[in-house]
């Protein structure tokens, strides 16, 4: 029985702690929660608002309408892909129509969320690198959107299949 | 152990950056500005002097089969903690320095200092070695971080602003940099030199 008894207890204590740390963890999240995602929200509705230089917004079904002076100049899109490195890239995609060639252009590009290795992949953050600049001004018909050489787009250096990702993300967007 | 030589074990004798070489992970991959070393840095600081005191606090709880899963288990607590308040008053700095903050559950010395240290002294002492072992790194991490971004990129506390609160305090020193101090090789060369600085100067105090 005392056997037992020392075995239950070696098995009770680190119980009684990891449920003080779950219980520390739960409240802390309740409590900071809501304002964690209203951050979120604020963060992105400026990240929004650079992508298009201050254009106006509305909300659309799927992302966001850009008006300037009451027209519609174009859309952010918003664009998922798994392609990358690791996990999944979430992209914001702002577009315009060229009214004169019909053709789609970029107007800017934004990672919001990626687990792209540190220190490599996540040069596509503007923060980090000025690489996502590149896709600006960049149009479906007019642009080779495969990796340089070979193609338009310069690519991360050690991080190409994150440059494939995100570079070929943009294109499937530009030809819906 | 008395405190002056907790202080001086932490800061110089067994500077965790530079005797222990443990938490080179985050050491070297936040150190490319002043702003990411002090974010991650001051997180390192507070998490664990936290899991030190927390550790040392119920080390007579522990057996010896059970003392490791809870040592990690009270760090990737705090770790998590420092992580929803870095979202909660910190959002735009926790955007850049995010990735890092829950590697800091890897970080050796913390598992080192509680192992080591916490597991079996007092809780004055071991809050107090998380202290100094914390401000060490601390301090290691700034000093890389003012070096990379000098000479990387020309500059000095780019987006400090985001964890102070007040204005843009970015200073342009040059133009541009030398590239390699600000790539990921940079981190080791730099830390290598401060290694080799330390030990020019222990050789000359003996």
């Amino acid at each position: 029985m005392t056997i037992h008894m020392t075995t239950l207890m070696k098995i009770l204590k680190p119980t009684l702690l990891a449920l003080t740390c779950a219980f520390l963890l739960a409240f802390t999240h309740q409590i900071t929660q809501e304002t964690i995602q209203s951050n979120q929200r604020h963060y992105e509705e400026r990240v929004l608002r650079e992508m298009v230089n201050g254009a106006e917004l509305e909300k659309s079904i799927s992302g966001h309408n850009v008006f300037r002076k009451g027209t519609q100049i174009g859309t952010i899109e918003p664009f998922m892909t798994s392609r990358g490195y690791n996990g999944e890239i979430d992209l914001l995609i702002a577009l315009t129509l060229n009214s004169l060639t019909q053709d789609k252009e970029v107007i800017s590009v934004r990672v919001t969320h990626h687990e792209e290795t540190p220190g490599i992949g996540d040069k596509i953050e503007p923060d980090v690198s000025s690489w996502i600049h590149q896709f600006a001004g960049k149009s479906a018909r007019d642009t080779d959107w495969t990796l340089s050489p070979k193609g338009d787009i310069d690519a991360i250096s050690g991080a190409t299949i994150t440059s494939r990702a995100v570079t070929n993300a943009i294109a499937e967007v530009l030809s819906e | 152990m008395t405190a002056i030589n907790l202080a001086k074990d932490g800061l110089w004798k067994n500077n965790p950056a530079l005797v222990q070489l443990l938490g080179l992970c985050p050491l070297l991959a936040t150190s490319n500005s002043f702003a990411t070393s002090l974010g991650l840095g001051l997180t390192t600081l507070v998490v664990l002097t936290l899991s030190n005191f927390t550790i040392s606090l119920v080390r007579g709880l522990l057996d010896d089969e059970t003392r490791l899963p809870v040592q990690i288990l009270v760090i990737a607590t705090f770790v998590t903690l420092a992580d929803l308040s870095l979202q909660y008053w910190f959002f735009d700095m926790h955007q850049r320095i995010g990735l890092f903050v829950a590697l800091i559950v890897t970080n050796c010395t913390l598992l080192g200092r509680a192992e080591a240290f916490a597991s079996k002294n007092p809780i004055l002492s071991s809050t107090f070695d998380g202290l100094m072992m914390g401000t060490g790194f601390l301090l290691v991490l700034l000093l890389m971080g003012t070096i990379r971004e000098v000479a990387g990129n020309g500059t000095l506390f780019t987006n400090l602003h985001l964890l102070t609160g007040t204005p843009d305090m970015s200073i342009q020193i040059a133009d541009s940099g030398f590239l390699l101090v600000a790539l990921p090789p940079g981190a080791f060369l730099t830390l290598g030199c401060l290694i080799a600085a330390k030990n020019v100067i222990d050789g000359a105090l003996r």
